[in-house]
C-alpha cells in the first residue's frame, strides 16, 4: 500500500470497486496528490488513528455504528490534514475509503450486507470519510472539536446540514450546534424545521452582517496543514485542530441570534 | 435578482474586477468582462488578490439607511463562504470599492464573487441589492469553451463499427448520438450516412446544398441541446428545506442550463430554473406550458427556428 495520499479520479463502479476489494493493485487506477513545494499527505497517522478504530469497534466500544462517528470525526480531521482543494476531490475520498473498506462495510452496510455507492464515491453528507472529514472542519472552532462531538450526538444534523450553504458561515455552524445540544433531544422536525426556515432568512439578511464580518483563519489553517506532525501517544484524548482565530465571542453571539431569530420563526419557542 | 419584501434596487448594481494578482504579479490573467470571470487556471500561484469596485446609477430607495457593501465569496466544492466589506468612494453611497484575497488551496473549480449591498430598514440589517456574480475559474474544466469551439468532443464514426457505442449501433439508422454518460459527454456523428460527413463539413455549399447542410446543422444542434439538457434535468435534486435545488456538477450540463435559464422568460437566474423543475407538478397543464417553452427555447439558442424561418423564405421562389 501507498504510504503517500492518492486520489482515484473516477467513480469506480461496482465492478471495479470489488475487484479492488478483492486486491487488485490501486496504484493503476489512482494518481497521487502532489502539493508543490510540500512533501505529499503520508498516510502513517491516519494508518494508526484506523488501527485503533479497528480494534475499539471490535471490543464493542461503541453501543452502535453512529456512536463512533462523534469519536471518529475530529480524530480523522486532525490525522488527515489536508487542504479544502484537496478534501473537496471525490477521488482522494474513494482512495481513503478503499484503502480502509472494512470500515465502510461496517458503518454502512444494510442489513443484507450491501453499502450504497455513494459511501465511497458521493457528496460530503454522504460518503464514508467526507461526512467525518467535513463535519469536523464545519463543526471545529478553531482548535476545539468538542462542537463536532457534539454535532455528530444528533445524525440528523450532519445528514441535513453538512451540505448546506447555511453552515459554510462557522458562527452560525457553530450557534446550530449548540441550540440543539441545548434542546437536548431535538426532534428530526426541529432540525429539518430550523433548516428551512435558516435557508429562507440567510438570503435577504445575510449572516456575515450579524457576525461582524468574522471569515475563517485560512493562513492559520494552511499552516496547520503543511506542519509536520506525527502519531500520538494515544488517540483515547479529543486531539486539538488548528489554531486558527475563526470565530470571536461577537461573531459567536451574532450566529446564536440568528439561529434565535430561526428558531421563533419556525415555531419552536 | 432577488426581490424582497422591502425597498430594495430594482437592477443589479455593476460590479468590476478592476485588477487580479497572482501572487503578486498580474501576468498574462485575463478578466473577462463581458462574461463576469477570470480565467486563474493556467499559472500555478498560491495566493490571488482581486481589486473589486461596485457601483449603481440608481437612486437609493426611500426608507433605506446606513447603506453599505461586501463581496461574498462563494466555492460550493470547498464548502467556502467568505464575506470581503468594501469602502465607500464617495459620500452618495453609489460606489464602493475593495479587495478580496483568496489561497488557492481554499478554491476548487471556480469560485464565485457576488456584491451584496446592505441597509438598515426598520431596525434589520438587509440585503438591499446585489450584483451578477463573478466567476474565478481555478479548473480549467471548469472554464467554458473559447467562442466557436464545439462545447462537445465530436466523433464521425460508422454506426455499424464494432467499435461505436453500442447505443449507436443498436440504432445503426441514426444520424448523431451523444453520449451523456462520458466525462464530459461526446457527440458521435454517424460516417455510415452517405454523404452525410461531407454535406456538415461543407464550407462552400451553395443553393439547396448550402439550405440542407444548415438545417441538418441546426437539427443535430438541437439534438445536441436536448440531450444534454435532459441528462442535467435528471441531475435536479429538489431540496427539502426550501433551498436552491441541487444541479448537475458537470461543466457541460450546467453550461446549458444556464443557457436555458436565460433564454426562458420566467428564470432569471439558473437557481430559478433549478427551482421551477423541482418544483413542477407532474401531468399539469402547468408542467405541459413549461416543458413547451423549454422546447421552444431550445430550438431558438441552437438557431432551428431561425434556420426553419429563413429556408422557408428563401424557397418560396425556388
Amino acid at each position: 500500500m501507498s504510504d503517500q495520499l492518492r486520489s482515484i479520479p473516477r467513480k469506480l463502479d461496482s465492478a471495479q470497486r470489488e475487484a479492488a476489494l478483492r486486491g487488485t493493485d490501486l496504484s493503476e487506477l489512482s494518481i497521487s496528490v502532489d502539493r508543490p513545494g510540500r512533501p505529499a499527505p503520508a498516510m502513517d497517522v491516519l494508518d494508526s488513528l484506523m488501527s485503533s478504530v479497528r480494534e475499539r469497534q471490535q471490543h464493542d466500544e461503541w453501543s452502535d455504528r453512529a456512536v463512533s462517528d462523534r469519536w471518529i470525526a475530529p480524530r480523522i480531521h486532525h490525522a488527515l490534514r489536508l487542504f479544502r482543494a484537496e478534501a473537496s476531490d471525490r477521488g482522494v475520498l474513494q482512495w481513503v475509503a478503499l484503502r480502509y473498506p472494512w470500515y465502510v462495510e461496517w458503518r454502512w452496510a444494510d442489513r443484507e450486507g450491501a453499502v450504497a455507492a455513494d459511501r465511497w464515491w458521493g457528496p460530503i453528507h454522504k460518503q464514508a470519510f467526507a461526512r467525518l472529514w467535513w463535519g469536523a472542519e464545519i463543526f471545529r472552532d478553531g482548535a476545539d472539536y468538542k462542537p463536532v462531538e457534539r454535532a455528530f450526538v444528533f445524525q440528523d444534523l450532519p445528514n441535513s446540514y453538512l451540505h448546506r450553504p447555511v453552515v459554510r458561515c462557522r458562527s452560525l455552524a457553530l450557534a446550530i450546534v449548540d441550540r440543539f445540544t441545548e434542546a437536548k433531544s431535538p426532534s428530526a422536525r426541529q432540525v429539518n424545521g430550523l433548516a428551512r426556515v435558516l435557508n429562507l432568512a440567510t438570503v435577504g439578511s445575510p449572516p456575515e452582517v450579524e457576525t461582524g464580518y468574522q471569515n475563517d483563519d485560512l493562513d492559520a489553517y494552511n499552516a496547520w496543514v503543511a506542519e509536520e506532525y506525527g502519531i500520538p501517544s494515544s488517540w483515547d484524548d479529543i486531539p486539538a485542530g488548528p489554531s486558527a482565530r475563526d470565530t470571536t465571542t461577537y461573531s459567536k453571539a451574532g450566529g446564536n441570534s440568528v439561529v434565535q431569530r430561526g428558531w421563533t420563526y419556525a415555531g419552536f419557542d | 435578482m432577488t426581490r424582497f419584501a422591502w425597498p430594495s434596487y430594482q437592477d443589479p448594481w455593476e460590479c468590476i474586477v478592476t485588477s487580479v494578482e497572482l501572487d503578486g504579479s498580474t501576468g498574462t490573467l485575463e478578466i473577462n468582462g463581458d462574461h463576469f470571470r477570470v480565467d486563474a487556471f493556467d499559472d500555478m500561484w498560491d495566493s490571488a488578490q482581486l481589486t473589486v469596485e461596485v457601483l449603481t446609477n440608481e437612486p437609493p430607495p426611500i426608507g433605506l439607511d446606513n447603506l453599505k457593501a461586501h463581496v461574498l465569496v462563494t466555492c460550493s466544492a470547498t464548502q467556502l463562504r467568505r464575506s470581503y466589506p468594501l469602502n465607500p468612494d464617495d459620500k452618495s453611497s453609489t460606489s464602493f470599492s475593495g479587495t478580496v484575497v483568496l489561497p488557492r488551496t481554499a478554491l476548487s473549480g471556480k469560485a464565485m464573487l457576488t456584491a451584496e449591498v446592505i441597509a438598515t430598514y426598520e431596525d434589520r440589517t438587509r440585503v438591499v441589492g446585489s450584483s451578477i456574480p463573478w466567476a474565478l475559474v481555478v479548473d480549467k474544466s471548469e472554464a467554458p469553451e473559447r467562442p466557436g469551439v464545439p462545447p462537445l468532443r465530436t466523433v464521425w464514426i460508422d454506426f455499424t463499427d464494432v467499435d461505436a457505442p453500442i447505443e449507436a449501433r443498436r440504432h445503426a439508422e441514426g444520424y448523431a448520438y451523444v453520449d451523456v454518460a462520458a466525462t464530459p459527454p461526446i457527440l458521435y456523428l454517424n460516417k455510415g450516412i452517405d454523404g452525410l460527413q461531407l454535406l456538415i463539413l461543407s464550407n462552400s455549399a451553395k443553393l439547396e446544398r448550402r439550405r440542407h447542410r444548415d438545417m441538418l446543422g441546426a437539427h443535430i444542434a438541437r439534438y445536441v441541446a436536448n440531450a444534454l439538457f435532459r441528462a442535467a434535468v435528471e441531475q435536479i435534486t429538489a431540496d427539502e428545506f426550501g433551498g436552491v435545488p441541487d444541479g448537475p456538477t458537470s461543466r457541460v450540463l450546467k453550461d446549458i442550463c444556464e443557457a436555458v435559464a436565460a433564454e426562458l422568460p420566467d428564470t432569471e437566474t439558473v437557481d430559478d430554473l433549478y427551482r421551477a423543475i423541482a418544483d413542477l407538478p407532474a401531468g399539469t397543464t402547468a408542467s405541459a406550458s413549461f416543458w413547451a417553452s423549454i422546447d421552444l427555447a431550445l430550438d431558438r439558442m441552437t438557431s432551428l427556428s431561425s434556420t426553419v424561418a429563413r429556408i422557408c423564405e428563401e424557397v418560396k421562389r425556388v
